[in-house]
Formats: C-alpha cells, structure tokens, sequence
C-alpha cells in the first residue's frame, strides 16, 4: 500500500513535471528569479546608462568635429583653393621655436611653404617640413616667420572673395613677422602710405601662399618721425585652440 | 632585466606624448626631466651611479630618438644634447654634494640650463651638415623662452627629487618602526 503510494506520488510528480513543468518551477522559483531579474535589471540600467552616456560624448565630439570640418568647407568651397585638412596631433617649443604636428604629410600633396589655415579661415602658419605621413608647421605668431602682406580697409576686407585683385593697387604691404607668443607685427611699411586702426591685413602672394588669405586686424601704429618705414602692431584673428586645420595647396 | 626596460620604454613614450601634447606656453622637457631625477634617486656615489648608468643611456638614447623622430631639428639634436647633459649631471652628482633641497635646486636649474643651451648649440651645429629648416635667433624672445623652460625643468627636478627623498625617508623610518 505504500509502495502505491509512493509510485501515485512519484507519477504525479513526473505528470506535473511533463505537462506543466515549468509553470511549477517558474511559480516556486518566481520569487528567487525576481530577486535576480531585478538585481540584474539594475545592472541592465546601469550598462544602458553608461552607454548612453559614452555615446552621447561621442556625439558630442563627432558634432564639434563635424561643425569645425562645415567651417573649414564652407570658405573653402567660396575660395575654392584644392586643401587637405589635417588634424594637429602634437606641439613642441624648444630654443624659442615652436612647431605643431599634422597627421598629413607628402603622401597627401603637402611640402614646404603652404598655408596653413583654421576653421575661419584665417592664416595659422605656414609647411616648413614633410615626412611621408607627417608634417610640421610653424605658427605665424613664430618669432623666425615672416610672410609678405598687405594692409586692405575694413570695407574690402568684408567683400574678399567678391573682389578683383587687380583693385589692389593701393593696399600697403609689409612683411609680418611674429613677435613674442601671439603677437605680430608688420614691417618694412612706408612711413607716407596711411593706415588705419582696425584696418585688415592680409597675404599678399608669394611662392606656396595665395593672394588674400585673412591674417589680422591693425591694432597699434607706430610711426616714428626720423624712421623710414612705420611698425604695425596686429591682431591675429585665428583661434589658439585649433585641432583641425586645412593646408592650401599650391595652384 | 627586460621587464624593467620593457616598463621603461613604455614610460618613455608616455612622457614622450606628454611632451608633444602640452600647450605651448607649457615649456617642460619631460624626459630630460625624468633622466635627471632618475640619475639623482639611483645614488651619489660612484659606484651605485655606475650600475644605474646603463638605465640611464637606456632612458637618453629612446628619449632621444623619439625626440629627433618628431623635430624639426637636425637629427641628433636631441639624443647628443640628453647624452652630454647626463655626462655633465654625473660630473656634477659626483663632485658636489647634492643633499641639501636648495642645492638639489640649483643643481636642477643649471643642469636644465646647459641641457637647453645645448639643444641650441647642436641644433645650430648639425644645421650646417643637414638642410636647416629653421634659424636660432639669440636675442631676447629667444633667452626668454630659455629661461621659461629652465624654470619648469629646473623646478620639476627639484620637486620630484624632494618628493622622492621624502617618500625614501618615511619608507625607512617605517621600516625601522616596525
């Protein structure tokens, strides 16, 4: 009567097990398994958090890379220069000489003597050195820079691109040279051409560089009356914290 | 042996791309910096600065070829200016005491001094037997820019020297406690 009794218990048992098995163990372990669902859903959360948050900084990096690389297009495309854009991958001052690095080098058309330009734009330094994959530039602020420039209004200056060179008979050139961190200079400026606080100075054309490019703004003028050139203080009008910039290759 | 020079490179290149990456005004020579104090922590007298010399060499000569990879100096500027730098810093460890901190100081910024009149020296050297791409002007921007980098390497040594002087100290004197 026992062993009935045993074999009736063992039978239902295996009967519940086969039939509705996993309800059963689902409905006795339910409680354990909340225990650790929830303790893992936390953990879910926690993993989707951090994602989201990784993400959100690569947006936000890929966002700022790709409105610095419109800026760069946008006055490319109006000057419509052939360019590279390289990124900066390092700087370096030693004995009063400063250079940066770009990750672009002769492989990509680069050499010595090129503009090198920001978002805006705007001159940063010129190619003094190429290696297959890399190059270096020397920012235009470099006490040994000096490039050849010309004084325009602040009118013509606004209307660059729409304007004929040959209209550029009377802007005043000079050479700029930099001067101690982010000052320049321009010299060798005849001391009777009359120039203006706020007046804007671009390239003028030589070698590797084109015509027009945007240097700076005139800030301070020093005229001295025995002299026979005037020295004009300038303002450059790049950004110092640059991470891409675009190399103007030769015509 | 080799886990130790392994571990070395790798730190060299750390303070490599430390240095490339600081911003302009930032003027510090991290591996100069690091042969330096690396050559005050391993001893002062002849013999324990002999057995640390090979690290030494080790450290200048990869500093030094990373360094001249990613100049626009003459090649060998860097690794000639480190080398003769350690063999003055040796000279120096061993002939003058360099115990006292304010002697540590002065000791980091003449030897950061001759290190950076010796990149010039070189650079303007090997510039006659290869294409120069540059020229040292030696007027005041330039002896301004000199001293702003001795400043920063000079200070550095000292602090570091001092940290690690400190931290032997209170090492010993734990041990001795207990």
């Amino acid at each position: 009567m026992k062993k009935h009794f045993i074999f009736i218990v063992v039978f239902v048992f295996f009967l519940i097990f086969f039939l509705k098995g996993e309800n059963v163990f689902y409905t006795i372990l339910k409680p354990a398994q909340e225990l650790f669902y929830k303790s893992k859903e936390v953990n879910v959360e926690e993993d989707l958090c951090r994602q989201m948050k990784i993400e959100n900084v690569q947006m936000r990096t890929l966002q700022t890379e790709n409105e610095i690389l419109k800026k760069h297009l946008d006055f490319l495309t109006r000057s419509k220069d052939k360019f590279v854009i390289a990124d900066v991958i390092g700087q370096r001052t030693e004995s009063g000489t400063t250079w940066f690095l770009l990750d672009k080098g002769a492989d990509q058309g680069l050499k010595p003597d090129l503009a090198v330009l920001d978002e805006n734009g705007i001159l940063l330094g010129t190619i003094i050195k190429t290696e297959d994959e890399l190059s270096y530039f020397r920012p235009i602020f470099d006490q040994r820079s000096s490039i050849a420039a010309d004084i325009v209004s602040h009118k013509y200056l606004t209307e660059i691109y729409s304007q004929d060179i040959s209209q550029m008979t009377k802007a005043v050139s000079g050479i700029v040279q930099g001067e101690y961190r982010s000052n320049l200079k321009m010299k060798y400026v005849p001391l009777d051409k009359e120039i203006k606080i706020g007046d804007g100075v671009i390239t003028a054309g030589q070698d590797n560089i084109r015509w027009g490019i945007t240097i700076g703004q005139v800030a301070e003028i020093d005229k001295k009356p025995n002299a026979i050139f005037q020295e004009v203080l300038i303002e450059p009008l790049f950004q110092t914290n640059f991470k891409i910039v675009s190399v103007i290759l030769s015509p | 042996m080799l886990l130790k020079i392994i571990f070395l490179f790798f730190f060299i290149l750390f303070l490599f791309l430390m240095e490339i990456s600081l911003p302009a005004f930032l003027e510090i020579s991290f591996i100069f910096v690091f042969t330096i104090v690396f050559m005050i922590k391993i001893g002062k007298d002849e013999e324990s600065l002999r057995r640390g010399m090979k690290h030494v060499f080790f450290i200048v000569l990869a500093g030094g070829i990373l360094l001249d990879c990613y100049s626009i100096f003459p090649p060998g500027t860097f690794i000639l200016s480190l080398l003769f730098s350690r063999h003055l810093a040796k000279i120096f460890l061993l002939k003058f005491n360099t115990n006292k901190p304010l002697s540590i100081l002065i000791f980091g910024f003449l030897i950061s001094f001759i290190y950076h009149l010796l990149v010039s020296v070189f650079a303007f050297s090997l510039s006659l037997f290869f294409p120069p791409v540059f020229k040292i002007y030696f007027n005041g921007f330039y002896w301004l820019d000199i001293f702003r980098s001795v400043w920063w390497d000079g200070l550095l040594i000292s602090f570091f020297s001092w940290g690690l002087r400190i931290i032997r100290a209170k090492r010993s004197l734990i041990r001795n406690n207990f």
